[in-house]
């Protein structure tokens, strides 16, 4: 499996209790906001420092104590959430 | 360039078109203090398309944008001053937000005047949110020079009936966004100012039509 990390400019920032990811590649104005829920946030985190797919699945499997095919199923859905939106490379 | 004082900062222009000359009048200072905001458009620089709306949409554009590096931000909305507090109505243009305040200046009488009619400054100052007059204030050059504590914000829509509720931060922060300026330079301290004003603001979703119910609901609901 290979290598995946957060495209330089995607920011996660907590906004009165709400994370969301900003996307500033753009050089003009910003215009939508992602929401996260708090999955996502434990995901993203990790794949801001790079990560593959075991990794994501182990941080999910460690925080929320599920089986490691469920969370590798969450992990795989939401990278490819992400990779369809262009934010991961 | 002439000085001015808006939102407590030294702003240096040089405005020659009539409305930002008779909207930035009551905000010229006689200072040595340096500028902390240059605005550098003047019509010479954009003279092929120059005319006094142009002076006016791209020296608010540098101010606002600027004064993202000094803790504010504008909210596209009518201010209304109200027994020594700000309260914003904001909407897209035509939904008529500056015809409910003028509902609020009829009802209230002398307790009530506009402070900004279409783009007020909110600045974080000694740690409380202020709203601020500036000289870009929309069609009516209805504003005035003056720094006044933020009470509440209310997103307003066409109704047939008054309706008021207050929004949770998550529901409030697309609606802040979409009626600000988002310059992707400057998203972070966008969004750091917003955490702090989402976490201390109260804000509104105000359903209403043109009466004095209307009035009667969003200040019951906002007053606090």
């Amino acid at each position: 499996m290979c290598f995946m990390t957060i495209k330089k400019g995607y920011i996660l920032k907590e906004v009165a209790g709400c994370f969301v990811v900003v996307d500033t590649t753009g050089c003009l104005d910003f215009n939508g906001i992602i929401k996260l829920n708090e999955t996502a946030v434990v995901l993203w985190q990790v794949l801001e420092k790079g990560a593959e797919m075991r990794q994501l699945t182990e941080a999910l499997v460690s925080e929320y104590e599920i089986d490691y095919t469920e969370a590798e199923k969450d992990a795989l859905s939401f990278v490819d959430s992400l990779k369809e939106a262009g934010v991961i490379e | 360039m002439k000085k001015y004082s808006v939102a407590s900062l030294v702003v240096a222009m040089q405005p020659k078109e009539k409305t930002l000359s008779i909207q930035s009048r009551p905000y010229e200072l006689k200072t040595e203090r340096k500028a902390d905001i240059i605005i550098s458009v003047s019509s010479d620089s954009i003279r092929e398309i120059s005319d006094d709306s142009n002076e006016y949409i791209y020296t608010g554009a540098e101010f606002y944008r600027k004064l993202l590096d000094f803790g504010g931000m504008v909210l596209h909305a009518s201010a209304v001053v109200l027994d020594g507090r700000a309260y914003l109505f904001s909407a897209k243009s035509g939904v008529g937000k500056s015809t409910h305040t003028s509902l609020w200046l009829e009802y209230f009488g002398k307790r009530a005047y506009i402070l900004n009619d279409d783009k007020p400054a909110l600045r974080l100052i000694n740690n409380r949110f202020m709203v601020c007059g500036t000289p870009w204030s929309g069609k009516t050059n209805n504003s005035r020079n003056e720094i006044v504590p933020l009470g509440a914000i209310a997103f307003i829509k066409p109704g047939i009936k008054n309706v008021i509720r207050r929004l949770c931060a998550e529901e409030a922060l697309p609606l802040m966004l979409s009626n600000t300026l988002r310059p992707s330079d400057k998203a972070v301290m966008l969004m750091t100012l917003l955490d702090r004003l989402l976490c201390c603001t109260p804000i509104y979703k105000l359903h209403c039509d043109m009466s004095m119910e209307a009035v009667e609901c969003s200040y019951n609901g906002m007053k606090g």
